[in-house]
């Protein structure tokens, strides 16, 4: 748990995790870590923070300018803000509408996968028990995203 | 007639002076004794031809009674006999009276009827005549007797009249007279007198009938009462009327109402067959009785009326003739407060509401009147009452019936059982209401377990993966610090983690069943059960068995869940018969009475059919050592079916294979299809 958002500096992020299970979260982050596909990770831990780092608000009012993350990965059962709200709050504001959006849960229900895609969700990750399969499945969304995708840069979204 | 055959008494002494020049007269005495007596006398002397043969008489004297007719004694003495009274050569007095001169032999010839044109009229008479040879002439005394002569003709007229009456009736007629003993007993009652029906009736004729005794002829009267009723009216002297069946001999039975009336010489019978009028009248009363007990019965009031018409023959009124006892109730007056009386005088509103009108058409027209539900408002009991009726009117003779029926009952009754239904489907629909709402509860509470589940079998994987998680970064990044049954045992809790949540998975997948609901369409079974074979075959590592799955019939239900039916039940038939080297899995279908019958079987490990019932519980597994698995997959095949009306079963034996059925509820065929 070392990137903490409560202490990110105002600097490119290459990927927002909002997560409210630790250690989930810590065990996303160490899979992400460990085949060096994103060095810089934020984690917030709902999806109200969430909210207020990509707009550049409250706590991080100071990263007005930065840039959004390369990749948001986002878990829809959250406390005050839900996933969902996340996502459609990012689709509906210009400057974030090309941002990556991944959504990882451990719900496999139908219905939140299509909501997840009707609102603009890039991917769809179901978080599994197995440590091993979790892992391939973080790598290779990051990979993916991080590595194969391209994304029109900062400057195209004004 | 007597007044102008015999004169006036005022002319007798008027006439004292007495015919003149008569011989007999001469003796002052016997002349005042003709004078005086009331018998017409006349005295004659022969008129003789040469020969001395008599061939009148001159009249010597009349004595004033015997001055007839208009004629006085001047105009009678003197003449000749038959020139006084002509037609007495006719009749039989004249051949009397020249043998009475011839023999002296007097002559008595009572009720002479003697007739004469005097005046211009006929005039008839009888006398009774007495005659005596008196010198050579003769001295008549006569009496008129035609009164009486008139009575005794009349009675024997009459008599014969009488007679023919009595045998021109048909009912028997009979006089009887009592023989009395010496203590004055009767003891015998005699025929005096039996008319031709009597005669009949006793098929004798009189001859044999009248002189002797009833007990003689009918002895067996006594038992029959005849006797005792004849006596006993004789003795009393009062009429008495009895029934008497009459059984006769020749086999005519019948009933005689026998009439004894006492006279002065014995007494009267009359007896009457009246077995065809009793007969009539019985079933007239029969009838009547019937008719009246009905109308009596009736719950309606009915009515009979008589029309009451002005001089114009048009119908004002009706007169009550008859009404049953309902009919009194209904109108609060009894039958003798009713009948006789009108209808316009008991329910003036009949006039004012113009119904007596309308039964007066009834009357005149014939044709029947029904209405219902009339209001109608009436003094009833003394007091103002409105009231409902339905009535029914016929025309009957000249008058009519009518029939009524207090429609408040009915209305009543109409009332309480709108009311009584109203509550009905008041409690119905609380009823419905609360079905509702014990469904709605149910839902929810369905809903509530559900989501319940769900969200705890969700919330368990979190941890589960974290546990896993480290186990594994343990072992990758620290195996070193570990020595070898460390790793054995950290891999282990990593293992079981796992296991834990494949169960949780199992949960999710049940709860997720009743999540599920996307309506019934009809499912090609063969297609489905062929699909999952085909994704089951691309899961799986090592042997496949020879699976083939015939043509099965279609189903109704959702594809989804039943597809994880198939699934299910294949890939057990797979997985407990991979261990043969001739495994085999086969899917069939049958058709019975209303549903359809799946079977998947296998010739794996089987079961033993003890363990049958446990086969479809939640995590029961019955070969937890040999088989990977978490125990719910039958579970939820269970709740699939269940859910989709149909039922589960299996059958097997242990070491030799088993067959998995379900049944379902057969498709309804589908629109539009030819069945």
């Amino acid at each position: 748990m070392t990137d903490s958002s409560s202490i990110a500096p105002a600097e490119p992020v290459e990927i927002l995790l909002a997560e409210d299970e630790p250690s989930d979260a810590d065990l996303c982050m160490r899979a992400l870590k460990r085949k060096k596909v994103a060095n810089h990770v934020v984690w917030v831990k709902d999806g109200a923070e969430a909210l207020d780092f990509l707009f550049a608000r409250g706590p991080y009012a100071h990263r007005s300018g930065v840039g959004p993350p390369r990749l948001l990965l986002l878990d829809i059962k959250m406390p005050k803000v839900n996933g969902f709200e996340v996502l459609r709050q990012i689709r509906a504001d210009a400057r974030l509408a090309a941002l990556p959006v991944v959504i990882m849960t451990s719900s496999s229900e139908e219905r939140d996968i299509a909501e997840g895609y009707h609102l603009g969700a890039n991917s769809y990750v179901t978080k599994p028990v197995d440590f091993a399969t979790f892992q391939q499945a973080v790598e290779d969304v990051g990979l993916y995203w991080m590595v194969l995708n391209k994304v029109p840069g900062p400057n195209h979204a004004s | 007639m007597p007044g102008e055959m015999t004169g006036p008494e005022t002319h007798v002494n008027g006439r004292r002076s007495g015919p003149p020049g008569s011989r007999a007269a001469g003796d002052p005495r016997f002349r005042v004794a003709l004078e005086t007596m009331l018998d017409s006398v006349v005295m004659t002397t022969a008129v003789r031809d040469d020969d001395g043969r008599i061939v009148d008489f001159v009249v010597d004297y009349v004595n004033p009674v015997a001055e007839i007719g208009q004629r006085r004694a001047e105009q009678i003495v003197g003449r000749r006999f038959l020139d006084v009274w002509p037609s007495t050569a006719e009749g039989p007095l004249w051949g009397m009276l020249l043998h009475l001169m011839e023999t002296g032999e007097p002559i008595a010839l009572d009720n002479y009827v003697y007739s004469e044109v005097i005046g211009g009229r006929a005039v008839t008479a009888a006398f009774d005549i007495r005659a005596t040879r008196l010198g050579d002439g003769f001295l008549q005394n006569f009496r008129d007797v035609t009164d009486r002569h008139r009575v005794q003709r009349d009675l024997a007229t009459s008599e014969k009249r009488f007679r023919s009456a009595l045998d021109a009736i048909m009912d028997p007629f009979f006089i009887f007279a009592p023989v009395r003993d010496d203590q004055g007993k009767i003891v015998e009652l005699e025929y005096r007198y039996v008319n031709r029906a009597a005669e009949r009736l006793h098929q004798m004729p009189w001859q044999d009938i009248v002189g002797h005794g009833l007990l003689e002829l009918f002895p067996s009267c006594r038992e029959l009462g005849i006797w005792d009723t004849f006596v006993k009216s004789v003795e009393t002297g009062t009429q008495a009327r009895v029934d008497l069946p009459y059984f006769e001999e020749h086999g005519v039975k019948g009933l005689f109402e026998v009439s004894v009336t006492p006279g002065e010489e014995g007494f009267i019978v009359t007896a009457r067959d009246v077995s065809e009028t009793r007969r009539a009248e019985g079933a007239l009363r029969a009838s009547e009785e019937r008719f009246r007990t009905s109308v009596e019965a009736l719950k309606d009031g009915f009515a009979v009326f008589s029309a009451i018409r002005d001089s114009a023959g048009a119908v004002t009124d009706f007169r009550y003739e008859y009404i049953n006892e309902a009919g009194c109730r209904m109108d609060q007056r009894s039958r003798e407060d009713t009948v006789g009386h009108t209808l316009a005088e008991l329910f003036p509103s009949t006039v004012t509401s113009g119904l007596l009108a309308s039964y007066a058409r009834v009357a005149e027209t014939g044709e029947p009147l029904a209405r219902d539900d009339i209001d109608y408002e009436d003094t009833y009991g003394g007091r103002r009452v409105a009231r409902a009726f339905d009535i029914q009117v016929v025309k009957l003779g000249d008058g009519i019936v009518l029939t009524w029926r207090d429609v408040a009952e009915r209305r009543q009754a109409e009332e309480t059982m709108a009311s009584q239904a109203a509550e009905l489907a008041r409690d119905a629909a609380e009823l419905e209401d609360r079905i509702r709402q014990r469904t709605a509860d149910l839902l929810r509470s369905n809903q509530e377990l559900e989501g319940f589940s769900y969200s705890v079998a969700h919330d368990l994987r979190a941890p589960l993966r974290a546990i896993h998680g480290y186990c594994q970064i343990l072992l990758d990044d620290h195996a070193g610090q570990l020595d070898e049954d460390g790793q054995v045992l950290l891999g282990n809790v990593g293992r079981y983690a796992v296991r834990m949540g494949e169960l949780i998975e199992g949960l999710l997948a049940l709860a997720g069943v009743g999540r599920k609901d996307r309506g019934h369409v009809r499912i090609d079974m063969t297609a489905l059960a062929e699909s999952a074979v085909t994704d089951l075959r691309r899961g799986h590592a090592g042997v496949w068995p020879a699976i083939t799955v015939g043509q099965l019939a279609d189903a109704a239900g959702d594809p989804e869940l039943i597809r994880q039916v198939w699934e299910n039940l294949i890939g057990n038939a797979v997985k407990f018969s991979a261990g043969r080297p001739d495994a085999r899995v086969s899917v069939e279908s049958e058709t019975s009475a209303g549903e359809v019958i799946y079977h998947v079987h296998d010739n794996g490990v089987g079961f033993d059919m003890a363990y049958a019932g446990k086969l479809f519980g939640t995590f029961q597994r019955l070969h937890p050592a040999d088989f990977p698995g978490t125990g719910i997959g039958l579970a939820i095949v269970a709740r699939i079916v269940e859910r989709h009306g149909g039922r589960v079963w299996a059958e097997g034996r242990a070491g030799d294979g088993a067959c998995f059925s379900f049944a379902l509820p057969a498709a309804p065929t589908e629109k539009g299809e030819t069945p």
